[in-house]
This record gives C-alpha cells, structure tokens and sequence, in this order.
C-alpha cells in the first residue's frame, strides 16, 4: 500500500506543478514591475521635454543660473 | 553614506542604480545553486517521496510572506511616527511582492497537501491564517488605490497594515497553539532544525534566493514609486502654471 501511495510518476505532476506556477507567478510580477518601471520613465522624460519643472527644479536652476 | 541620506529620494534612486545589478546577479546565482541542489543533491524523502521537493519553494514562499508583512508593519511605523519619506514609499511597494509570495505559499502548500494529507484544502488554524494574510495584502492594494494623495494612502494603509500584524504571530504560533494538519515549525526552533542537513542546506540556499529576489523586486518597485509620484508632481506643476485655481482644487 505504501508503495503506491508514495508512488513517484503519480507525484511528479504536483512537484512540476508547484515549479511550473512559481516561476510563472514570479516570472509575471517581475515583468509587470520592469514595464510600470518603463513606463513611469517614459511619461517623466515627457513631462521634463516639455520644460515642466517642480518648484525645487526650477528654484535650483535658477540658483545655478544667478551664481 | 549615512541611513539618514537615504530619506533623500534622489539619493535613494542613485544608489539603488548602483546596487540593482549586484542584486540580480545574487539573485540568479542564488536560484541557479539552490535548483541545482534542490533537484540533484537533495535526497528525496523516505515517507514523501518527491513531493518533498515542493518544500523547496513552499517553505521560502512562506518565510518571505511573512517577512514582507514584517517590512510593511516596520515602515508603517516610520510612516506614523517618524513620517520618513521614504516609508510609505517601502511599505507600498512590498505589498504586491508580499501578495504573490502569499498565493505561492498557498498554492504550492495545495500541490503539497493533496498527495500528503488527501486533500487540497482544510480550514485549519495555518491554512486559513495565512489565507487571512493574503486577503490582508489584497485589501491594502485595494485601499492605496482608493485615495488620490498618496501621502493619505499612507497613512490609512500604516494604520491597516499595523493592526493587521497582529496575524502574524497567529501565523507563526498557529500549529503550536491549535490542532493542525499542518505540521509544526521545523527548521526555526529553540532545540535547532529537525531536518537532515542533505535537505537543510537546499533549502536554506533557497530561501536567500528568495529573500534576495524580495529585495531585488522590492527596490524596484521603491524606484517605480518614487517616478510614479514625481509624475504626480510634474503634472499638479504643470495644471498649477496653466491654472492656478485648477491646481489649487487638484490640491485639496
């Protein structure tokens, strides 16, 4: 009984499974981390083209610009 | 550079430039050794069999979807009580990292418990705290997407998140203080690990992969924050200059 209960070609599938769903999952959040990455990127390096500065920015700039 | 610097988000993001690839380098290493052990070193188990593998991810999983929660309670602290800029920033962006490392622990503990215990599932003291836990972190990415102001957000989410750290010793007491199917700890005990070293070792190789991946992906989003909000602030910039009165309700 024991033999068939621990029996490895009937138990593989859970293993592969458990492999197969956390590389997918991990896979996934990585991927969806690195395009909001790229995309936050994007629409900063939009903002900036366009000349939008924070206050800091532009106060540091003008800083720069009277020194 | 002193602890202190890092509260600068410009400096945060200079250094964290500088270490992401050291990062992902351990990373990958960690992963490529701990596999490697895990899948031709480690022996397989005299009642388990092979399913003794699932260990090798299902316990990390587990670890680290605690100590996500660890990490969020901690900034939800810094948050509250030191309003550390950086903080919110942390305990945001862990939260989706903390969720996915919850749902591997339940599932991969599912595969796992189907073939050991005949069933997929049971409404056991463990099982259904760490299935709280999850719905913990769902419900915290719910509440940061609800508010406009992340500064709000934050403060919401600090005060969430620390009451609901009160899990977390129900998680980790859980198999000692009630009758479970689960079984109880066996690597962080006062006695010291129960666990063969041919298995220890595996799985402790791969629990700093996970670890080091948290903080990989971790960093990562801290960064996608921090641009996130510095849009915010360009564009609340940019609706000032065309009209202030807009600006000003965007503000309120």
């Amino acid at each position: 009984m024991s033999s068939d209960l621990f029996n490895l070609s009937t138990h593989d599938g859970f293993v592969l499974a458990s492999y197969l769903i956390s590389f997918v999952v991990i896979l996934g959040l990585t991927i969806s981390i690195r395009l909001d990455g790229s995309r936050q990127q994007k629409i900063l390096d939009e903002l900036e083209a366009q000349g939008i500065k924070t206050r800091r920015d532009g106060s540091a700039q003008s800083k720069r610009g009277t020194s | 550079m002193a602890l202190i610097d890092l509260a600068n988000p410009t400096r945060f993001l200079r250094l964290t430039n500088r270490l992401l690839p050291w990062l992902i380098g351990a990373t990958a290493l960690c992963f490529a050794v701990g596999l490697y052990l895990s899948f031709f070193v480690a022996p397989e188990d005299y009642q388990q069999g092979q399913t003794v593998r699932i260990m090798f991810i299902h316990v990390p999983a587990a670890w680290l979807s605690m100590m996500c929660y660890g990490v969020m309670a901690i900034a939800s602290i810094g948050t509250l009580v030191w309003k550390h800029p950086l903080a919110d920033v942390s305990a945001k962006a862990a939260a989706p990292i903390g969720a996915a490392f919850t749902f591997l622990a339940l599932i991969t503990g599912s595969l796992w418990g189907k073939p050991m215990w005949g069933t997929w599932w049971v409404w056991d003291a463990r099982l259904t705290s760490v299935l709280v836990l999850f719905i913990m972190y769902l419900g915290l990415i719910a509440l940061w997407r609800t508010f406009e102001d992340p500064i709000q957000a934050g403060k919401a989410a600090a005060v969430l998140t620390l009451v609901g750290s009160i899990n977390l010793p129900i998680i980790k007491f859980s198999v000692d203080w009630w009758n479970t199917l689960h079984q109880p700890a066996a690597v962080v005990r006062m006695d010291g690990p129960t666990i063969h070293p041919d298995i220890l070792i595996p799985l402790l190789v791969m629990a700093l992969a996970f670890t080091l991946l948290f903080a990989t992906l971790h960093m990562m989003n801290m960064r996608n924050e921090i641009l996130r909000r510095r849009v915010r602030a360009l564009r609340m910039r940019a609706a000032s200059v065309a009209s202030p009165a807009l600006a000003h309700s965007i503000a309120e």
